[in-house]
């Protein structure tokens, strides 16, 4: 094997994250490293194996730089589902807020009442799960963080189901506005989904990660 | 305030302690350093210095050296008071051992 078909294997097991810096400071290494070996009288050949033996095997470099990447990508992961969190009190109270016209009766009907409660405390809930995820995986538990960021994304989904089971109950009693789901739905999802790819993404990672 | 794993990491940071230095010329400080003991998979070094930068406790950037790339690594002032605590927790380590087996 020759330092070019070396760095090729280990480029193709590299995440794309580090592998132009790892590339490149591999190169360097190897080139200086195979100089070290020619001086001491071996052939260019010789040397360049030599070199390699040295490095270590694309296996055991490739793994050890995918699970240093791993805790950035768990970083990553976590904060994209603390903003999806997040903003999921727009779809959940500032579309609402926006677009229903007054409530017509004097006193709340006490289900209605209850779903805002159930939703309300599941979207809070699973905020306060995701900033506890994020300041993990931002600390020393990023396998802790990756292993827990599933739940956030299945706190915002009974919290998008609550709200959906709202919806059909508030037009029940309540002129009905299109508004409001048509704005509120696509923005609920896209928070739902966008928790959702971070827990895969993260889960997919966590083989990789130590505590 | 976090702690760098394991001796690889210790030891990468001693040998930063010396002064700015690429991957290549801090391994070949620590083969120097060690008598050729430390003869670890070269490649390894890169995560550790990665893991490093990541804590805080090293830094680096892309310098031209004779017109070739390299990313250099320092020692930063967090990385210096870990090396302080570690360098003590290793001596008061080995005096206890070597009392016991020597």
């Amino acid at each position: 094997m020759t330092i070019e078909s070396y760095l090729a294997e280990l480029g193709a097991r590299l995440p794309r994250i580090r592998r132009r810096r790892v590339l490149v400071e591999a190169r360097e290494h190897l080139v200086d490293s195979a100089a070290r070996h020619s001086a001491a009288g071996r052939s260019a050949q010789e040397a360049e194996r030599a070199a390699l033996e040295d490095f270590g095997d694309v296996d055991t470099v490739a793994r050890r730089v995918r699970a240093e990447v791993a805790v950035h990508e768990t970083r990553i992961a976590s904060t994209l589902a603390l903003a999806a969190s997040a903003l999921f009190v727009v779809p959940l109270y500032g579309v609402p807020e926006n677009t229903l016209p007054p409530a017509p009766w004097m006193a709340k009907p006490v289900d209605i009442d209850v779903l805002q409660t159930i939703a309300a405390s599941l979207w809070l809930t699973s905020l306060g799960f995701a900033a506890v995820v994020t300041a993990s995986a931002w600390s020393r538990w990023p396998r802790l963080a990756a292993a827990a960021l599933p739940s956030v994304s299945l706190g915002l989904v009974a919290a998008a189901v609550t709200s959906a089971a709202l919806v059909v109950r508030w037009f029940g009693v309540a002129q009905v506005t299109f508004a409001w789901p048509l704005l509120a739905a696509p923005l609920a999802l896209g928070c739902v989904g966008a928790s959702a790819i971070a827990a895969a993404w993260a889960g997919r990672r966590r083989e990789l990660l130590r505590d | 305030m976090e702690e760098p794993k394991g001796h690889v990491d210790l030891l990468l940071l001693a040998v930063l302690e010396d002064g700015e230095a690429h991957g290549y010329g801090l391994v070949e400080s620590l083969r120097e350093r060690s008598g050729g003991t430390f003869d670890l998979p070269e490649g390894t070094v890169y995560p550790a210095l990665y893991r490093l930068e990541r804590h805080g406790f090293a830094a680096s950037r892309w310098r031209s050296v004779g017109g070739r790339r390299r990313r250099v690594y320092r020692l930063t002032s967090r990385g210096r008071s870990t090396l302080s605590q570690q360098r003590a927790d290793w001596r008061a380590f080995a005096t206890a051992v070597d009392a016991v087996v020597a």
